[in-house]
């Protein structure tokens, strides 16, 4: 691993990736509404370029944000993070294991139960039921769900799904934690809770690329944020310097640099 | 590529991760499959739990699971040993002469109950057939949430439909071994080839599971003719009729047709005869070349799932 040495420092190397997209048109996908088009000459599919050469390091126990309007690319600029979308140029590197906590949360199947939700999510991730034993029991008292673990997920209420998803998540010992709007998760006191949590994994040396429209938070927790904007990097900086930068873009609105981009 | 050391360190394991795009669409093989290896306890547990959902909630349980194959037991009874007596004004059918050749006098003279006995056995399999087709065309869809949130070898989606449908094979099995005695069908050696044959019908419906679960998340449609697709499929094939009933004519063609080596084989291994090999070998040609063109089209698109549901 002689090649790593330069990484020493770096949780999460993000160079030069593109990630685009062929989204498809129809709302419902099928066989017979292809084959219409085609008839018609219709294109069934779009190019999204969702992200477009975009670069930065995270550093080990670094707090990084990201901020930018809908649509600017956070939420693939994520899961490509996360290994969920692939980079069609480009290259990441994560030295660490990483956990995500994404607009989703767990729930895999709604009929099943809270209990055989987190296994199956566990044992997907890699983890052997060993692990996911061992941390079963920490996941259910801090989401405070009780007895509604053994319930299947349908009859949970929003807050006690997005509980359930925080508590999963922080609890995978991450060196690197990925959150994408999950910070609004329960009742103030649990996301003061929530937020203590956060702390701790950082404390551990661990490294958070956070996504998230309140800005408070990010000028709160962040050692570092970027901004994206139409799938570009457009600043990188200490958090202060990006929101007001990016807080300033949004009263002006459309300016000379949105319309560099096209 | 600068760094191909680093490169070949793959997505899911260690510490080190590297995403980059992949050589003509597919994944690294060995870490690829090194992966599944290891989780392979998640596609256990999903069909687990799916199997403890589907039954958990009606009053009989996990009866079910052998009462079902039972009760359709119980159709292909009235269907042959009681409709094909007085169908033929109360006199015994007689097997046509091929097949004569193969039974044994008891098996003759008892033919209502070997048919029974062969459509129950021939039936069950192709259900576990249809069953991993079925299930592994929604195992993607409905892996949605999971895979949106989680890196991790989506071939183990299919794998969890498949053994799932052996989970549910097993109990027919236990339905039909004393049918097989009632309709003094032979115990020897040769029956042992019924156990290949089932091998090559889970390879082979693991390979369309992919294939067709693949199709689904591009058109959503492909599960809605699927079933009737199912149904010609099972006409064509020996499991309502013994390989000997098919007109000399129509031979030919039968090797076009996958399930007709692997359900031939496997009727002919209960029946007490070693199936030829050309139904042997045949049987397993079709379920590698099904597992190659299905597994290649589901890793080389499985990136773009995360995409597109």
């Amino acid at each position: 691993m002689s090649s790593l040495s330069a990484s020493d420092d770096v949780a999460i190397r993000i160079q030069n990736v593109h990630v685009t997209f062929r989204a498809n048109i129809q709302r419902n996908p099928t066989l017979k509404s292809t084959l219409v088009r085609m008839g018609r000459r219709q294109q069934n599919v779009r190019e999204i370029k969702a992200l477009q050469g975009v670069s930065f390091d995270v550093h080990k126990g670094h707090v990084m944000g990201v901020v930018g309007a809908n649509g600017a690319g956070k939420s693939t600029l994520m899961r490509t993070v996360a290994g969920i979308l692939a980079p069609n140029e480009g290259r990441i590197d994560i030295y660490g294991r990483v956990s995500t906590l994404l607009a989703l949360g767990v729930g895999f199947n709604s009929a099943l139960s809270g209990k055989e939700n987190v296994v199956l999510g566990g044992l997907a991730a890699g983890l052997t039921r060993k692990e996911i034993a061992a941390k079963y029991e920490e996941i259910t008292e801090f989401a405070e769900l009780g007895d509604f673990m053994e319930l299947p997920m349908k009859t949970y209420s929003s807050g006690m799904f997005s509980r359930l998803a925080f508590a999963v998540a922080v609890h995978m010992d991450p060196d690197i934690l990925i959150i994408d709007e999950a910070l609004s998760a329960g009742d103030a006191h649990f996301k003061k809770k929530a937020a203590a949590k956060m702390k701790q994994v950082v404390d551990d040396a661990g490294t958070m690329l956070v996504v998230s429209h309140a800005l408070g938070v990010i000028k709160e927790m962040c050692d570092e944020a970027v901004w994206l904007h139409h799938g570009r990097l457009i600043r990188q900086g200490k958090p202060d310097e990006i929101i007001d930068a990016y807080t300033e873009f949004l009263n002006v609105g459309d300016n000379a640099l949105v319309l560099e981009d096209f | 590529m600068n760094n191909k050391a680093i490169s070949t360190e793959d997505e899911y394991l260690g510490e080190h991760h590297v995403y980059e795009p992949h050589h003509v669409g597919l994944p690294p093989f060995g870490p690829y499959f090194r992966e599944i290896r290891r989780r392979r306890g998640f596609a256990f547990e999903l069909a687990r739990t799916q199997m403890h959902a589907a039954n958990t909630d009606t009053a009989l349980g996990q009866i079910w699971l052998v009462l079902n194959p039972m009760l359709l037991a119980a159709v292909y009874y009235i269907l042959t040993v009681v409709l094909m007596r007085s169908g033929n004004n109360g006199k015994k059918v007689v097997p046509p002469a091929d097949l004569i050749a193969k039974l044994s006098p008891g098996q003759v003279a008892n033919y209502g109950w070997e048919s029974f006995a062969h459509l129950t056995s021939s039936l069950f399999l192709f259900f576990l057939v249809s069953t991993i087709i079925l299930t592994g065309a929604n195992s993607v869809i409905q892996g949605g949430a999971l895979i949106m949130n989680t890196p991790f070898p989506k071939m183990l989606l299919p794998l969890s439909s498949t053994y799932l449908a052996f989970r549910r094979y097993l109990p027919t099995l236990l339905v039909y071994i004393p049918i097989h005695f009632l309709a003094r069908r032979p115990i020897s050696i040769n029956t042992l080839w019924a156990v290949p044959m089932v091998a090559e019908a889970v390879v082979f419906g693991f390979g369309l599971a992919m294939l067709f679960g693949t199709l689904q998340v591009y058109f959503r449609d492909v599960a809605s003719f699927l079933p009737y697709f199912i149904r010609i499929w099972l006409y064509l094939s020996p499991v309502i009729y013994y390989v000997e009933n098919l007109p000399k004519a129509m031979k030919p063609f039968m090797i076009l047709n996958p399930l007709f080596p692997i359900a031939g084989g496997y009727g002919e291994a209960l029946g007490g005869h070693a199936p030829s090999m050309q139904m042997v070998l045949g049987g397993a040609a079709w379920a590698i070349a099904s597992c190659l063109i299905g597994g290649l089209l589901f890793m080389s698109r499985e990136r773009e799932f995360a995409v597109r549901l």
